[in-house]
């Protein structure tokens, strides 16, 4: 081989060889390159899904934070309601109990204005009437015996045979007339005759004690 | 002829290491990536969230219950007034009523 021949190849396998290298820097380039873009594209991703955690998590305590408030709310309400409710009941209680003390007063003749016996009478005579009957039994507390002879005397001015059964009631006041055979009883005793009353008037009675709050 | 044959075969194995090192590297990098994805979520998990408090709920409950109580002692304070002339009134209706007598 001549010095020329020697020359020419050393020439072409050094062009050869940066042409070799060059090529495998630019694959290398590129997947360098192309492992970046991936990098890069993975800590985004992480990045929306970290976003998206931490705006679930916060509407999810948001939402919990809403019910609570709702439940507090509203056991705030019942327990108001309860209150409310709770000293109603109590102040109907404690009329009705008043009434009850006030009727048991007048039985014990001890409210001016009201005449038992006037009003054991009228009950009677009442309850004789209902019955229809010529002859009755006036029944009423121990207590009431020799007012309900003195008003069984009243009755027979009526024509009306009245007598005083040896029974008694537990009652707050009023009487019990029966017929001679005891298959017919009228009942016009205090209680019986709040207890109709209350059945029949208590809301009423409740729109004007608490009318206007 | 050989000399040119050896050096692009050491030309290739140069080639070859370059880009051996530059898969290398990007598995590398890929991988540091997956760990910092990894990381930045975790933190996104263990992130306490703050919610901002709407209402003062405390207080709200307060001022239900108390305007109840307010409203109970207005009750009774009306009904205390109400009840002794309703006590006589009714009492009245009780005795002088129709409401006697069941046979």
């Amino acid at each position: 081989m001549s010095g020329e021949e020697v020359v020419s190849v050393d020439k072409d396998s050094e062009a050869i060889v940066r042409a070799i290298l060059k090529m495998a820097e630019d694959r290398a380039d590129a997947i360098r390159k192309e492992a970046e873009k991936r990098a890069k594209e993975i800590i985004e991703s992480a990045r929306r899904e970290a976003e998206e955690i931490l705006r679930s998590k916060r509407e999810r305590a948001e939402r919990e934070m809403r019910e609570e408030i709702a439940r507090k709310r509203s056991a705030a309400e019942v327990e108001a309601n309860q209150i409310v409710l709770m000293t109603k009941s109590e102040l109907l209680s404690e009329f009705f109990r008043r009434v009850h003390e006030k009727l048991a007063a007048i039985a014990d003749g001890q409210e001016p204005g009201w005449n038992y016996e006037e009003i054991l009478t009228r009950y009677s005579l009442e309850g004789a009437k209902v019955l229809g009957e010529k002859e009755v039994f006036l029944m009423g507390r121990e207590k009431d015996i020799s007012l309900l002879e003195k008003v069984a005397r009243k009755l027979e001015k009526e024509d009306i045979k009245a007598s005083v059964d040896e029974r008694t009631v537990p009652v707050i006041g009023g009487v019990v007339v029966r017929d001679s055979r005891d298959e017919r009883r009228y009942y016009n005793t205090f209680d019986g005759r709040l207890r109709a009353y209350r059945e029949t008037k208590e809301i009423e009675i409740i729109g004007r004690l608490f009318e206007g709050v | 002829m050989p000399r040119l044959v050896e050096a692009i075969m050491e030309a290739e194995k140069e080639a070859a290491k370059i880009i051996q090192e530059a898969e290398e590297e990007a598995k590398r990098m890929i991988e540091e990536a997956e760990e910092e994805a990894k990381k930045i979520i975790e933190e996104a998990r263990n992130t306490p969230v703050e919610v901002a408090v709407m209402e003062d709920i405390g207080r709200e409950v307060k001022e239900i219950v108390d305007r109840a109580k307010m409203k109970a002692e207005e009750l009774r304070r009306v009904a205390s007034e109400r009840m002794s002339s309703l006590v006589d009134e009714v009492v009245r209706e009780v005795l002088e009523g129709e409401w006697g007598g069941s046979s």
